[in-house]
């Protein structure tokens, strides 16, 4: 027995593909904007880190 | 009992009491809308995939944002979204997508507010951001059978208003906290902080898939809806608030390990799959706490990247269905047993009075 299904079909991104579209690009420069501000905050919290280390 | 009465009147507890309220409201109204548009076959797929790319996706961003600029109160533009679009829709003067995607946004606006408020006030404690969260499993399944109903919107257009004052209380207490340093100290200390939270958004995803992908057979008359929803904000309450009594590490493992054969033997069973629901929903407290360990000073960032996790996880029931109980049940125990070990390796030891 097939334990694996497809439940996409092709038709539903042709019936609304303009929407489909737009979430999708929206997504993708958000998931790209977090991983940037996510990298950001970890180098800040090394460099505060090493600041603290100094001081010690 | 007196540990837990302790827990639940610890101070500021009272914003996880506030923010229950306001998402189980945000979820009833989202939700509500979600209901009506199942019954048009052109929304069926699409409708849902957009809710959860725009309302959690997001989150990271506005999080980022509130974090670098607290005094926007994403609270109250939260409250505009959403009842703005909830009105559009209902008055069905715009496209659905331009209404669907305005609400979500109202959403997301709100769960980084609620996010804000409970991480900050929570002075490193798990209780009351975890008892925010419990409220939106309270609000799915309440919006989803008032959305079957006959209900005239504008009942809740009142309901969504309600929340106002909830919103303003809740950000009083907010702004009494000075330090914009949070107080959370979970995470491993001798590990990198980005495989910290890689990690944990991973334990995300697999929550997040395995919420649809758990065998539920047993699962189809209202009432038996009800239960299921109501285990998984129990479980969602109660991680966070087991957490603080006795030790992050230990809930973490033990009510993931713990879940694993009441999920795999539930499928027929009700009260089993119940009690595997409500132990495997315990993580989702844990995990924000444990990014938020390593995003000290950006708790609406570290509260994004859970959602993102969540997306990510829900996204594949768009697309295939593991039709099998035994291939489910494989699927379920490698993953878990895969975020078992995540949790021994990310978590400090635990000390706690």
């Amino acid at each position: 027995m097939n334990s694996f299904r497809w439940v996409f079909n092709l038709r539903f991104i042709e019936q609304e593909f303009i929407p489909f579209i737009s979430v999708s690009i929206v997504v993708l420069i958000i998931l790209i904007l977090s991983f940037i501000f996510v990298k950001k905050e970890l180098k800040k919290n090394k460099i505060e880190e090493g600041k603290k280390n100094e001081k010690k | 009992m007196g540990k837990i009465r302790s827990v639940l009147k610890m101070p500021s507890i009272i914003t996880g009491y506030l923010y229950f309220y306001i998402h189980f409201v945000v979820e009833v109204l989202c939700f509500f809308v979600l209901a009506r548009l199942a019954g048009d076959s052109t929304f069926l797929w699409m409708a849902p995939l957009l809710y959860d790319a725009l309302a959690f996706v997001p989150q990271a961003v506005i999080g980022y944002v509130s974090d670098k600029f607290p005094k926007i109160k994403m609270g109250y533009i939260g409250v505009i979204f959403l009842l703005t679009g909830f009105i559009l829709f209902g008055l069905g003067l715009v496209n659905t997508y331009i209404s669907l995607s305005i609400l979500c946004l109202g959403n997301a606006f709100l769960h980084i507010d609620g996010a804000e408020v409970t991480l900050r006030t929570s002075n490193g404690k798990l209780s009351h951001s975890a008892i925010f969260v419990s409220g939106g499993s309270f609000g799915v399944i309440t919006g989803k059978l008032l959305g079957t109903s006959n209900l005239s919107f504008w009942i809740l257009v009142v309901l969504g208003l309600s929340m106002i004052p909830f919103i303003i209380l809740a950000n009083m207490y907010k702004d009494d906290i000075k330090d914009d340093v949070l107080k959370f100290d979970y995470a491993n200390k001798k590990m990198n902080g980005g495989i910290i939270i890689l990690l944990a958004v991973f334990v995300v995803i697999v929550r997040g898939y395995m919420g649809y992908g758990i065998p539920t057979s047993w699962n189809k008359t209202v009432y038996q809806s009800i239960l299921l929803y109501c285990s998984m904000g129990l479980g969602k309450a109660l991680g966070g608030i087991l957490s603080d009594m006795y030790g992050v590490k230990k809930v973490a493992i033990l009510s993931s390990l713990l879940a694993l054969p009441f999920l795999l033997f539930g499928d027929n069973l009700m009260i089993v799959s119940l009690i595997g629901v409500l132990l495997f929903s315990m993580t989702m407290s844990i995990t924000l706490a444990l990014i938020a360990s390593v995003l000290k000073k950006a708790p609406g960032l570290a509260f994004g990247m859970t959602t993102i996790g969540l997306f990510i996880g829900t996204v594949p029931i768009f697309f295939f269905k593991l039709t099998t109980v035994v291939a489910n049940g494989i699927v379920i125990s490698i993953f878990t047993l895969l975020c078992v070990l995540i949790f021994k390796f990310i978590i400090k030891g635990d000390t706690y009075e």
